[in-house]
C-alpha cells in the first residue's frame, strides 16, 4: 500500500460499524433497549444502511482503481487529473 | 453521577475508532520523510479531501454541542452562523482570495503577510495565532473531558491523556496529511453518530409541523424561535438581543469573513491543494457541507426545545451560569437527546462521533500551530537556513510540545473555570483586525508595511480594551453594542466590528503618510498589480465559479425558506 486511501478507510469503517450495529440491532428484537422509540429498531436499520454505504464507497474505489488510475484513485475520487497551467509552470 | 453507561458493543465501536486513527498514523509515518510532506502534505491534496477537512477542522465536538445549546436558547437564529455568517465568506475565499494565497506559495497566512507587509506584521500575527491555537485546543480538551464525565462518568484525567496522546501520536507521525485524513474521517463519523437524533426526534415530535406546534405550545412568544430574519428589526425583539446590523456587518462581514479567510487553521487545509483550481473548488465543496450541518446541530437543538422546554420528560434545562449540582445545562441538550434515542451500539457511535470531533479539532490546531511556529517564528527568529530535515524534526517536536502545552492549558482550566470565558473572548481579539489587514493588503496597493503593523496592533488593542471596559463597567455595554440588553454573543459581534474598523482606519491613515512599495514588488500579492490570467477553458462541471454560484443560490433560497 503506497498511499493511504481515505475513502477506503471511510468505507471499511462504515462496513465494520454497520455489521456491529446490525448484530446489536438483531439482539434488540428480543431484548428491547430502554430508549425512546425503541420499537423502530434504529440500530438494526442503521446497521443495514451503513453496510450499504460502506459497500458502495469501497466498490466505487475498486472500480476507480481498475479504471487505470491506481495511484490517483488511492488519493481521491476527484476527477481533476490533467496537469493545469499552474502545475506546468511550477515544473518549469 | 452519570447519565448513562456504555455497553461492550459501544466500547468496541470506540476502540475500533482509536485503532483506525493510530493505524492511519503508522501507515503515514513511512511516507512522511520530508518537511514538504509533513507541513504541506506535498501540496497534493484533492478537492473533496481538502473541502471536507476545511469544514471538519471547524466542526469540533464543542461546536456541535455549543450550537445545539444555543439553538435551545435562541432558536433558529443560530442558522445565521452556518449560512450568511459562513457561506459568503467561504465563497469569497475560494473565488477572490485563493489565487493570491496560492500563487504566493506562502507556508501560512502569516507567511503571506511577510511577503506583503514584511517581518513585524508577520511575527505579530504568528505569535498571536500560536497562542490562541494552543489555548483553544486546551480549553476544548478540558470541555470535552467534562462532557464525558457528566455523560458517562469517565475520569477527567483519563479522557484528557488518552485522547491527547492519541492525537500526538498520529500528528507527530503523519503531520498535516494525518490531520487532514482524520478530519475527513471525522466528518463522516459525526454524521453517522448524530443523525439518529434528528431522525427519531422528528418522528417523535410528529414531523416538522408537530415540532413547530410543540414549540408554540411551550412558549408564549414562540415565533422568535422559529424565524431567522423577521425578529431582527431591533435588539429587543429577539432572545439574542442582536439586530440585523450586528448579524449582517458584525457576523457576516467581519467575524465570518475574518474567520474563514484568515484563520490559518481552516485556510491551511485548502492552501495545500494540488493546483489552483482544486484550491478554489475545495472551499466551494466545503460551503455545501457547511450549509448541511444544521441538520445535525440546529435541528437537535430545536427538538430539545420542543421536548424539554416545557419541563417535558422530567428534564429541566438551565443556563450554565445558573446551574446547581445535579441540574442539566443547555450545553447538555445534544448528549441528552443522544441518550434518549440511541440504543446500545448507536450510543457508542454517537460517543465516538463526539470524541472524533474533539480529537480532529485538536489535531487541526496542533498541525496549524506546528507550521506557524516552525516557519513563522522558529525559522526567521531562532534558526535560519537549516536543512529541510532539521525543520522536519522541529515540526515533529513542536507538534508534540503543542499537545503538551494544550494539556497544560486543560489543567489550568480545571482549576480556574472562568478562564474558559476569557479564552473564548481572546479568540475574537485577533481574528477581525487580521482580516482588515489581509483585506487591505490584497486589494489596496497603497497599503504600507508600517500601516499594516500599527493597524493590526491598534485593532487588537481596541478589542481588548472594549472587552475589559465592559467587564469593569457593565454600563459600557450600551456604547459598544448600542443596546443595554445585548447578550454576550451580540457583544462579541460588535466588538469584532469595532476592532475591524479601527484596524482599517489606522492602516489607511498611516499608509497614506508612509512610502508604499513599488508595484513590481506587489505582483501576485495585490489584486490590482496582478495581471488577469486567461480563463482556462474548463467545463462548467469543473468550474469553481459555477458551483460557487449554485452555492449562493441555495443559501439565498434557505434564507427565504426560514425568513
Amino acid at each position: 500500500m503506497k498511499e493511504v486511501n481515505i475513502w477506503v478507510v471511510v468505507g471499511l469503517l462504515q462496513l465494520v460499524y454497520g455489521v456491529i450495529l446490525l448484530i446489536a440491532g438483531v439482539r434488540q428484537f428480543w431484548a428491547p433497549s430502554a430508549t425512546v422509540l425503541a420499537n423502530l429498531h434504529a440500530s438494526f436499520w442503521a446497521g443495514i444502511i451503513l453496510i450499504a454505504f460502506g459497500l458502495l464507497v469501497v466498490l466505487i474505489n475498486r472500480l476507480n482503481r481498475i479504471g487505470g488510475r491506481p495511484q490517483q484513485a488511492i488519493r481521491s475520487s476527484c476527477k481533476i487529473t490533467e496537469p493545469t497551467a499552474d502545475a506546468q509552470r511550477r515544473k518549469a | 453521577m452519570r447519565l448513562t453507561y456504555l455497553q461492550p458493543v459501544d466500547w468496541a465501536i470506540v476502540a475500533i475508532y482509536f485503532a483506525a486513527v493510530l493505524f492511519i498514523g503508522f501507515l503515514l509515518k513511512r511516507q512522511t520523510r520530508t518537511s514538504d510532506r509533513f507541513f504541506f502534505a506535498d501540496r497534493d491534496v484533492t478537492a473533496w479531501v481538502a473541502g471536507l477537512s476545511f469544514v471538519a477542522a471547524n466542526m469540533g465536538a464543542l461546536e456541535l454541542m455549543g450550537w445545539a445549546a444555543s439553538t435551545y436558547e435562541y432558536g433558529l437564529m443560530t442558522l445565521h452562523w452556518y449560512w450568511i455568517g459562513s457561506v459568503p465568506a467561504i465563497l469569497f475565499l475560494a473565488i477572490i482570495m485563493m489565487p493570491f494565497y496560492y500563487r504566493s506559495r506562502a507556508a501560512s497566512v502569516p507567511g503571506y503577510l511577510l511577503q506583503r507587509f514584511g517581518q513585524p506584521s508577520r511575527v505579530l500575527s504568528a505569535v498571536s495565532f500560536s497562542l490562541m491555537t494552543l489555548l483553544m485546543s486546551g480549553i476544548n480538551m478540558f470541555a470535552m473531558a467534562k462532557v464525558m464525565q457528566v455523560m458517562l462518568g469517565w475520569n477527567l484525567h483519563f479522557s484528557i491523556w488518552i485522547s491527547a496522546l492519541t492525537v500526538a501520536t498520529y500528528v507527530v507521525l503523519g503531520g498535516l496529511t494525518s490531520a487532514i485524513l482524520n478530519e475527513v474521517l471525522q466528518f463522516f463519523l459525526i454524521w453517522m453518530g448524530v443523525l439518529v437524533v434528528p431522525i427519531l426526534g422528528l418522528i417523535e415530535c410528529g414531523g416538522w409541523h408537530g415540532l413547530v406546534e410543540r414549540i408554540t405550545a411551550n412558549s408564549a412568544n414562540a415565533s422568535q424561535y422559529l424565524h431567522i430574519w423577521r425578529t431582527l428589526g431591533s435588539p429587543q425583539s429577539n432572545p439574542m438581543g442582536v439586530d440585523w446590523i450586528g448579524i449582517v456587518f458584525g457576523l457576516s462581514m467581519v467575524a465570518g469573513f475574518g474567520y474563514w479567510t484568515t484563520d490559518f487553521l481552516v485556510v491551511q487545509r485548502v492552501m495545500v491543494a494540488k493546483n489552483l483550481r482544486t484550491a478554489q473548488m475545495a472551499p466551494v465543496i466545503g460551503s455545501f457541507a457547511k450549509m448541511a450541518i444544521p441538520v445535525i446541530v440546529v435541528l437537535p437543538g430545536l427538538i430539545g426545545l420542543a421536548l424539554f422546554s416545557g419541563g417535558g420528560g422530567g428534564i429541566h434545562l438551565v443556563p450554565e451560569s445558573a446551574a446547581q449540582a445535579g441540574q442539566h445545562t443547555y450545553n447538555e441538550v445534544l448528549p441528552l437527546l443522544l441518550i434518549r434515542y440511541a440504543s446500545p451500539g448507536l450510543l457508542g457511535l454517537g460517543v465516538t462521533a463526539l470524541i472524533a470531533g474533539f480529537m480532529s479539532g485538536m489535531a487541526g490546531n496542533v498541525s496549524a500551530f506546528a507550521t506557524v511556529w516552525t516557519y513563522d517564528i522558529y525559522e526567521p527568529l531562532i534558526a535560519r537556513l537549516k536543512t529541510p530535515e532539521h525543520y522536519l524534526s522541529v515540526g515533529r517536536w513542536s507538534s508534540f510540545l503543542g499537545v503538551l502545552l494544550s494539556i497544560g492549558t486543560a489543567y489550568f482550566a480545571l482549576h480556574f473555570t472562568s478562564i474558559m470565558d476569557y479564552v473564548q473572548a481572546l479568540f475574537s481579539f485577533f481574528v477581525s483586525p487580521l482580516f482588515a489587514t489581509v483585506l487591505l493588503g490584497m486589494f489596496w496597493k497603497r497599503a504600507t508595511d508600517a500601516g499594516a503593523f500599527w493597524g493590526l496592533t491598534s485593532g487588537m488593542a481596541v478589542s481588548i480594551i472594549l472587552w475589559a471596559a465592559v467587564r469593569l463597567t457593565p454600563a459600557w455595554l450600551r456604547y459598544v453594542t448600542f443596546s443595554a440588553s445585548a447578550k454576550p454573543m451580540a457583544e462579541t459581534l460588535y466588538r469584532m466590528l469595532w476592532s475591524w474598523l479601527v484596524c482599517a482606519v489606522v492602516t489607511v491613515t498611516i499608509s497614506l503618510a508612509t512610502q508604499p512599495r513599488t508595484e513590481a514588488e506587489l505582483v501576485g500579492l495585490v489584486y490590482a498589480c496582478t495581471p488577469k490570467e486567461k480563463a482556462q477553458s474548463v467545463s462548467w462541471l469543473h468550474n469553481p465559479k459555477f458551483w460557487a454560484f449554485i452555492s449562493l443560490v441555495v443559501m439565498v433560497a434557505l434564507q427565504w425558506l426560514f425568513w
